[in-house]
């Protein structure tokens, strides 16, 4: 029998949408000495067949020994886009799976500024800003297809960043559950933790203009497009999910 | 249940990414292309472990090189185990080492590699070898020629890449893994090479007709004539 002289990791798949906090989660389950969350690494396997998708979490497992092996680390994450097929593929090796969610609007304004994700779903060049923005939103709506199916657990990333500003210890309990490691309670850590795009960020209000005012809101051709790629639907869940947070701001679900 | 370990050593450019693959179109198999490698024996057996606690699958295991003193240690872990070597013929698998090299700047710059390389250089010298230039062919070289000679040394049923094309050829393989059957998602994949395979291969005669007469003399000089040997069993032409 050989020695069992090392801690085992533990793994954790964060189905992160893209432009929906993915890299301040990094951060913040950084914080913990004992974690080693990556984001964006490795591959995006919601769209891939089901052989390649079990080879991809195959292979995220190996690395994940790997990378806990490297950096001490006892439990181990991936962030990227992965999708219900890798949970249940996650779920057979015992990681434990999460959606992170944001606001479509706060996150369609993080989609717009990559536009060769817009070629990668169009398959051209988008010829004009509006002809852009339906990129994004249908690229945004492929990412959110799986989410909407109501099968996924989710989390909201507007719920963490509520709870860390107020030191709700519930962040520790959501994080704990995660990683699957005890969280001791370093609040301030977590705060201190900066997303990457903070300068950038603005409101909802700013973003869900009426009109085209800061070059970011939804101008009325905008949101006529919008609705066409969201389904009836589509919006009809997600205003389950995130129509408390309009209606605190006053605004009507678009 | 049952848990049913599944190890297949390989070292490097010989398939190990295809047959990886290929195990996972099992159902009842979870496979992973490495494993934490045989400079931390502890590692190792923990990963296996580690797998034989969480895999829900009741076949599970890896493809990746280990020494064969490591491979004793892993025989003692209580798993029920079924263990193979993956092979490729020589000359098309120092090729592909040396795309793996010249794609892969990391890789390339290894520093164990480096030194390894001086070493060579230092070896044919002493043979009378004339220098060789590309320092990749010569690092490709002396894996290859250190794998073959751990290859052959487990002794473990032997597969060749070249034969894993045809339903025969993987159904032997599947026997050798627990009697396992062969499942239509893995046929599948037959002929179907990954990574810097994918591209086909020429004939290993083109290959090494090909290379430069330092790179033929140096490739006899680094092979061993145990590893030559026993390559020639399964191959009917070697160099």
């Amino acid at each position: 029998m050989g020695s069992l002289d090392h801690d085992l990791p533990f793994l954790f798949l964060v189905h992160s949408l893209g432009n929906s906090g993915g890299s301040w989660l990094e951060s913040a389950l950084n914080t913990h000495p004992e974690v080693e969350a990556r984001e964006e690494f490795c591959w995006e396997l919601s769209a891939l067949d089901d052989q390649t998708l079990k080879q991809g979490v195959s292979d995220l497992a190996c690395i994940g020994f790997h990378v806990s092996m490297i950096d001490k680390a006892k439990s181990v994450g991936f962030i990227k886009s992965y999708g219900p097929e890798t949970r249940e593929w996650g779920n057979r090796i015992g990681a434990t799976y999460v959606a992170l969610l944001r606001d479509p609007i706060r996150q369609l304004h993080g989609v717009r500024r990559r536009v060769h994700q817009a070629v990668y779903v169009l398959g051209r060049q988008p010829k004009n800003e509006l002809e852009q923005f339906r990129a994004q939103a249908e690229f945004q709506s492929s990412r959110y297809r799986h989410v909407l199916q109501g099968r996924e657990p989710w989390w909201r990333l507007e719920d963490i960043r509520d709870a860390v500003r107020e030191n709700d210890p519930v962040v520790i309990e959501w994080f704990s559950w995660l990683t699957g490691i005890d969280w001791e309670w370093d609040m301030e850590a977590i705060q201190n933790t900066s997303p990457r795009h903070r300068k950038a960020a603005k409101t909802v209000e700013q973003r869900f203009a009426p009109h085209y005012e800061d070059g970011h809101g939804l101008d009325p051709r905008a949101e006529t497009i919008w609705h066409e790629i969201w389904s009836q639907e589509q919006r009809g869940i997600f205003r389950c999910q995130y129509g408390d947070i309009y209606e605190r701001l006053g605004y009507t679900w678009p | 249940m049952d848990r049913h370990l599944i190890v297949g050593y390989c070292w490097g450019a010989a398939g190990s990414r295809w047959l990886a693959r290929f195990m996972n179109a099992h159902p009842d198999v979870w496979f992973t292309h490495g494993y934490p490698g045989d400079r931390d024996k502890g590692r190792c057996l923990d990963y296996f472990r580690w797998m034989s606690m969480v895999a829900s699958h009741p076949y599970f295991g890896a493809i990746h090189h280990i020494s064969a003193k490591w491979h004793k240690d892993i025989t003692r872990i209580n798993i029920l185990m079924k263990a193979f070597v993956l092979v490729r013929h020589p000359i098309l698998r120092i090729r592909s080492i040396m795309a793996l090299n010249n794609s892969n700047p990391i890789r390339a710059t290894f520093p164990g590699y480096k030194r390894r390389v001086r070493n060579a250089r230092a070896m044919l010298e002493k043979a009378g070898a004339p220098p060789v230039e590309s320092g990749s062919f010569l690092s490709s070289c002396l894996l290859q020629s250190n794998s073959h000679r751990l290859d052959f040394g487990y002794q473990l049923p032997v597969f060749k890449i070249e034969d894993l094309n045809t339903v025969e050829g993987v159904t032997a393989l599947l026997d050798c893994c627990w009697d396992l059957r062969l499942w239509p998602g893995q046929k599948s994949l037959l002929g179907k090479r990954v990574g810097v395979h994918a591209g086909g291969d020429p004939t290993p005669e083109g290959v090494w007709s090909s290379w430069p007469g330092e790179w033929r003399q140096a490739y006899r000089v680094l092979m061993s004539k145990e590893a030559r040997e026993a390559l020639r069993e399964h191959y009917e032409w070697v160099p």
